[in-house]
């Protein structure tokens, strides 16, 4: 590695902007490099002692009044502390200390005697602490639920936000919380701190979860009948099932509770553990019995990134060809995995990135259980006694023949979301009401959210009327739509014009002042490396609004995204980060979303509604005259129906 | 082991709050410094540590030497960043391979805490008012560098490049510091 690659890397590093790959380059480098590890060990090393010291934590207060409220947090709040404290005494404390099985090396372990001898216990007292944790996880779901709003937490910001305040906050003694105390509404503290609390015995619960899926492994392992007589057998049989069933339960109830407890920021696994104890399908009632012969439901037609098959012997990657059978379930990884199915009669289902397919069974029509991540179905026309049933921890989509997508996102608040591209698709939320969603509309079922059907687009132009008749045109512009000289079609060119000052924006504006969440996007092309394009949205006045900007540095050497805030002829910066893929003469399409308060993923609630628009980029040699043209705009629908 | 260690090793044991802390302070900056070197995102160091001092906490019995805590507390980080990598959907074969060799490879620092923070303080005073400015813009206001480089003039590379000197900078001073203090101390 070059010196001017390591200095790169690390500054990356420090910088908290190094990708995976360069992560996975410079570890690799330190790896056989002995001299580069302890630099980067040296530098690491320092970070806390720098930060602490410059945020005036020099005594590390910060942190130790953190980890005070974390550890008081799991002796907290009457009720739940208690169901909490009997499910947990013997077995989870156990459990959740399996991060230094095989480590410490000068402490002998403990864990494993301790775990044999909970393996050992009689079966039957086993289910009454799982319901126990179910109801523990549940309440503090709940509670969580209740009293939690989306926040900050989660950033590196929000926690730096949250160490401050805690640093400002006097000491406080925990156990004096009481439980008429934790009923009464809390301060926004309390919620972060109850939060923290739901994901530690959250995660505990889990860890207990993937004890308890060795156990069952340990059962189902088949004696030779000549070892085991058929009474111990029925019995392990019967241990079996309910095992089965209280499995389930507890799954279930943490699913909910994980659900609950999660917040906006926090990229949320899909239930308990599925990452290592990949056992959904299983715990599913109708699994034919082993050995039955079965019939393929759909057949891996494409598959990218990481995509496994999930059954209850665990998950296996993925290949395309491969059959689909009843009750299996399908999984994809990051952001390029990708997973597409053909069902015998042409039926496609595409599964997008971070999805879980918990299920697929055909059951009078096809039945998929949808627990999370994004599914989009080009459903040929089925039986009309017959349709497609997708199910989501909200609700179903019945669908008799159609295109559609389905969101589901783990934050029940946000719950499952349908867009229907073509035909017509009912859905119904958990309370039974139902809404006909029809082509072009999309439908919202979560917790405390309205069933109505809305429109998904609020806006199109592809310029192919070869008019700006959808468009408000400001005074003094010189936008125009033209004939493409090399092919079919038009494209939009212009702007305020050169001799427009830098704050004589003229942008092209559609919709209206009642526009709140939405997603406004477009196609760009610009002829020099120095250009950019703006997206506008909120737009008050032509001195109030929102741009984001997709540019290239000013050196023309990396591309850079912005989101800035123009008020009153200031310009405030929100986000800037690194982009990829923007190069002279091509197309790059680009999207700036706002949901409530939220913009591109930062948070600023200045303007909260306002039409939508586009300009070039204003450079000091071309002023408003970059060249960029224009094709293909679009304003998505990003309202979440209103509360009940 | 010492008597004193015996007494302090039995009050930590029955979970005496001040031993707690105690135990807190001294080995909590080290810990956040090998966690990130084991390839966490800076913004979730304090987390993970924190989980890790938890877990150490509900298994104190097993801690027989306090000189040998840290290694304990290690062990511990190293088995919790890999859950936190699972969790989050990374591939854990693509990194645990070099968690294990990096963390073969970093040596325990011994180096009283305050005697490194004093030194520190010191180093950081002689920084000048633009260096000093960086760092406060990059911890204090916790400014991206992009932000940074608006705000001072700069380009976004040339931020990233200057802070890792004064990182590095700091690094040397406080390598030159302590090798001050060793000669001082000898005959």
């Amino acid at each position: 590695m070059t010196s001017d690659r390591k200095e790169e890397l690390l500054g990356k590093l420090l910088d908290g902007s190094l990708s995976g790959d360069e992560r996975e380059e410079l570890m690799d480098a330190a790896a056989g490099n002995r001299e580069l590890a302890e630099q980067l060990f040296e530098l690491l090393s320092l970070e806390p002692f720098v930060a602490d010291l410059l945020r005036n934590d020099d005594d590390g207060t910060g942190f130790l009044r953190q980890l005070r409220h974390r550890l008081d947090s799991s002796s907290d709040t009457g009720f739940i502390r208690r169901v909490v404290e009997t499910a947990r005494k013997d077995a989870i404390s156990e459990a959740s200390a399996q991060g230094v099985d095989g480590d410490g090396p000068a402490m002998p372990s403990t864990r494993r005697s301790r775990s044999r001898r909970i393996i050992g216990r009689d079966l039957s007292r086993i289910p009454s602490q799982w319901i126990a944790l179910a109801a523990a996880g549940l309440l503090i779901g709940v509670l969580v639920f209740i009293t939690v709003e989306p926040s900050d937490t989660g950033s590196g910001r929000g926690k730096t936000a949250h160490r401050k305040r805690e640093s400002d906050r006097s000491s406080r003694d925990s156990k004096a919380v009481t439980e008429d105390q934790a009923a009464a509404p809390r301060d926004e503290r309390d919620r972060e701190l109850a939060s923290a609390d739901a994901d530690k015995k959250r995660h505990d619960a889990e860890a207990q979860l993937r004890e308890i899926e060795g156990k069952r492994r340990i059962l189902t392992q088949a004696k030779p009948e000549s070892v085991e007589g058929p009474e111990a057998k029925e019995k392990r049989e019967k241990d079996l099932a309910d095992l089965k069933r209280e499995k389930e339960r507890i799954e279930q109830a943490l699913r909910e509770a994980a659900d609950l407890a999660k917040n906006n920021d926090r990229p949320a696994p899909a239930g308990p553990s599925q990452e290592q104890n990949p056992s959904s399908p299983q715990a599913t009632p109708g699994v034919k019995p082993e050995g039955a012969t079965q019939a393929a439901i759909a057949q891996v037609e494409e598959v990218s990134g990481d995509a496994f098959l999930v059954t209850k012997e665990g998950k296996t990657p993925l290949a395309p060809g491969g059959n689909v059978f009843a009750v299996q379930g399908l999984q994809t990884g990051g952001a390029a995995s990708r997973i597409l199915l053909r069902f015998p009669d042409k039926t496609q289902v595409e599964l997008g990135p971070q999805t879980m397919l918990a299920e697929l069974k055909t059951d009078s029509g096809k039945r998929l259980s949808l627990t999370q991540g994004t599914l989009r179905a080009v459903v040929a026309k089925q039986p009309k006694d017959q349709p497609m049933v997708i199910t989501t921890p909200q609700g179903q989509a019945k669908v008799i023949g159609t295109t559609l997508r389905l969101v589901v996102d783990p934050d029940p608040r946000k719950g499952t979301r349908l867009d229907v591209e073509e035909g017509n698709v009912e859905l119904k939320n958990l309370s039974g009401r139902t809404v006909l969603v029809e082509s072009g509309h999309f439908a919202v079922t979560a917790s405390d959210t309205e069933l109505v059907s809305m429109p998904a687009l609020l806006f199109s132009d592809s310029f192919d009327r070869g008019n700006l008749s959808l468009w408000r045109i400001p005074l003094g512009s010189d936008w125009h739509v033209t004939k493409n000289p090399s092919g079919p079609g038009f494209t939009l060119t212009g702007g305020p014009g050169a001799s427009a000052d830098r704050w004589g924006w003229r942008p092209l504006l559609c919709g209206n002042p009642s526009w709140q969440d939405y997603a406004v996007e477009a196609s760009a092309r610009f002829e020099s490396p120095v250009r950019g394009a703006r997206l506008i949205a909120r737009v008050q006045d032509i001195d109030n609004f929102y741009w984001f900007e997709y540019a290239n540095s000013p050196e023309g050497s990396h591309p850079l995204v912005y989101l800035f805030r123009h008020a009153k002829r200031e310009n405030f910066l929100i986000k800037s980060e690194e982009a990829a893929g923007l190069e002279p003469n091509r197309w790059i399409r680009f999207r700036f979303e706002l949901i409530r308060k939220t913009l591109k993923g930062s948070e600023d609630g200045f303007f909260a509604s306002g039409a939508a628009g586009l300009t070039p980029r204003w450079t000091e040699d071309a002023g408003w005259g970059s060249p960029v043209q224009w094709k293909d705009v679009r304003v998505e629908n990003l309202s979440t129906p209103k509360t009940k | 082991m010492s008597a004193m260690s015996n007494v302090t090793l039995d009050r930590i044991r029955k979970r005496d709050p001040a031993m707690l802390e105690s135990l807190v302070g001294r080995h909590q900056r080290r810990l956040r410094g090998f966690i990130a070197i084991l390839g966490l995102d800076t913004a979730a160091v304090d987390d993970v540590a924190q989980e890790v001092f938890l877990r150490a906490f509900r298994c104190l019995d097993r801690v027989e030497d306090l000189e040998l805590f840290e290694r304990f507390l290690r062990g511990i980080a190293r088995n919790v960043v890999k859950e936190h990598f699972r969790d989050r959907g990374r591939t854990p074969k693509s990194l645990e391979p070099y968690i294990d060799q990096l963390s073969a490879l970093s040596v325990t620092d011994t180096r009283n805490e305050a005697d490194r923070m004093t030194g520190l303080q010191r180093c950081l005073e002689g920084l000048t008012p633009r260096s000093r400015r960086m760092l406060d813009l990059k911890y204090l206001e916790e400014r991206p560098s992009i932000s940074i480089a608006v705000e001072l003039g700069m380009t976004h590379g040339s931020v990233r490049v200057q802070l890792l000197r004064i990182r590095e900078a700091l690094v040397r001073c406080l390598r030159a510091g302590v090798a001050l203090k060793t000669r001082g101390a000898q005959p």
